[in-house]
């Protein structure tokens, strides 16, 4: 088993897994995805692409020059998709388990209401 | 304006910068609509994203993946130390007034208030206030000596007290931004319990107090900042929060290598210095410590302290240089 996957770590893996983005345009789709709660600073995302690249989550796609700037693109790897599915299949067991306690509880308390 | 940020970049490795900085300068042209000068946020981002990556280039980038959680158990530790040093030294009558006739016993009452803020600002305010509280903490730990060497009317403290204060403290400046609902509470959990350890004055097992009333919650007067017995109050609260941090970190590695994570293990190392330090009154009395202190110093108040230097030196440079070259040497035989 391996670490789970943190939550900026996790966004930057789904926001790839509709296809190869620039650092810019990953930190809008990280923006987009997480209503704006989670707003990466591009030394902190290429803190993370490193580190996924190291573990072969992600990988370098091609290089372009836009209005005078660098844009280098990543995509996921064979292994980065394995990762985010193994993160997605965690997170959807701890959200089921989450729902069915809740959805007993609405019951327990609308069972009560009744008796009372 | 894309020097400023250009200059921002010093913090990583040359070959990273002439690699990859002109993309990273880009993108903050991009982000900012070149406008503007960099902010203070643009600064920290780029220096610690250089330190990271410096850290990532020798084989220790576990090490920033750790540091949040090893600052949680450093804040949890200091809130627990704060209250401790508040109830039985800074508000307590007898020590207060023997060593200065006021209200406190020292500067550093000042800084343990900080911790405890900090510690209620985790629980309750955004990660980016709780790590300001716990930066304006240690630099108050750290204006202590300053009074003291310009010979500032303040109360003061022999250093051996300050210094793992700012170890501990600089490490619990990390917090992490993301946090369950119970590591948020940790802290001020912490500090509680010792609270309720303080009223109802629970004997710690193993304290053979030299002076006082035999408590460690009635240390009893001129006991605060006594060289040099770790066993004294004050050092061996420090002794005891030492110890709980290693316990805390050695659970934390154990747990993780057994689920094949290898954070626990990271965070263990990043607490090694902080636990250097707050032991270092224990270390500075045991051989061989106690012969090449006794030979650098022969002052009482710095023999401890640089016990704990010579450790920290151990956990904080020699065994991740170790680790560095055993993970290089690995990748050398595999390539």
């Amino acid at each position: 088993m391996t670490d789970p996957l943190r939550e900026p770590t996790f966004l930057i893996l789904t926001a790839l897994a509709a296809g190869p983005l620039h650092g810019y345009g990953l930190i809008a789709e990280v923006d987009r995805l997480s209503d704006g709660r989670v707003a990466l600073r591009p030394g902190t995302l290429y803190g993370a692409l490193d580190r996924l690249t190291d573990d072969g989550h992600v990988a370098r796609d091609r290089e372009e020059v836009v209005d005078g700037r660098l844009r280098r693109y990543f995509r996921l790897t064979a292994e980065g998709e394995s990762a985010l599915r193994a993160e997605t299949e965690r997170m959807r067991r701890h959200v089921e388990a989450a729902s069915a306690r809740l959805q007993r509880r609405t019951l327990g308390g609308f069972a009560m209401g009744v008796r009372a | 304006m894309s020097d400023s940020y250009e200059r921002l970049l010093f913090a990583y490795p040359r070959r990273y910068r002439r690699e990859r900085g002109r993309e990273l300068v880009d993108m903050y042209r991009e982000l900012t609509s070149d406008r503007g000068r960099p902010r203070a946020a643009d600064a920290v981002d780029l220096i610690a994203g250089g330190l990271r990556e410096r850290l990532r280039t020798v084989g220790l980038g576990g090490l920033a993946q750790a540091l949040p959680t090893a600052a949680l158990f450093s804040l949890t530790a200091l809130s627990a130390l704060s209250v401790y040093f508040v109830v039985a030294f800074e508000l307590h009558p007898d020590t207060a007034q023997f060593v200065n006739k006021a209200p406190v016993a020292s500067w550093y009452a000042t800084a343990f208030a900080g911790w405890l803020v900090t510690a209620v600002l985790f629980a309750v305010a955004p990660a980016r206030v709780a790590r300001i509280g716990a930066a304006v903490s240690l630099a108050l730990v750290i204006v202590g000596p300053v009074l003291r060497l310009v010979d500032a009317p303040v109360p003061d403290l022999k250093m051996f007290i300050p210094f793992p204060l700012a170890v501990v403290g600089a490490v619990a400046v990390a917090l992490p931004a993301t946090a369950s609902r119970a590591a948020r509470l940790a802290p001020i959990v912490a500090a509680a319990i010792t609270a309720v350890a303080a009223v109802v004055q629970v004997p710690i097992p193993g304290a053979e107090l030299w002076f006082g009333g035999g408590s460690m919650w009635d240390a009893g007067e001129g006991t605060y900042g006594v060289c040099c017995a770790y066993r004294l109050p004050a050092t061996y609260a420090l002794h005891l929060a030492g110890v709980g941090l290693l316990l805390a970190g050695v659970i934390a590695a154990v747990l993780g290598a057994r689920s094949g994570r290898t954070r626990g293990g990271w965070t263990l190392l990043i607490l090694a210095t902080p636990v250097a330090a707050l032991t270092s009154m224990w270390l500075s009395n045991v051989e061989p410590m106690l012969t090449w202190t006794s030979r650098v110093t022969g002052w009482d108040e710095y023999q401890s302290l640089v016990a704990g230097v010579l450790a920290m030196l151990v956990t904080a440079v020699l065994l991740p240089a170790l680790i560095s070259l055993r993970r290089f040497v690995r990748r050398r035989v595999i390539s």
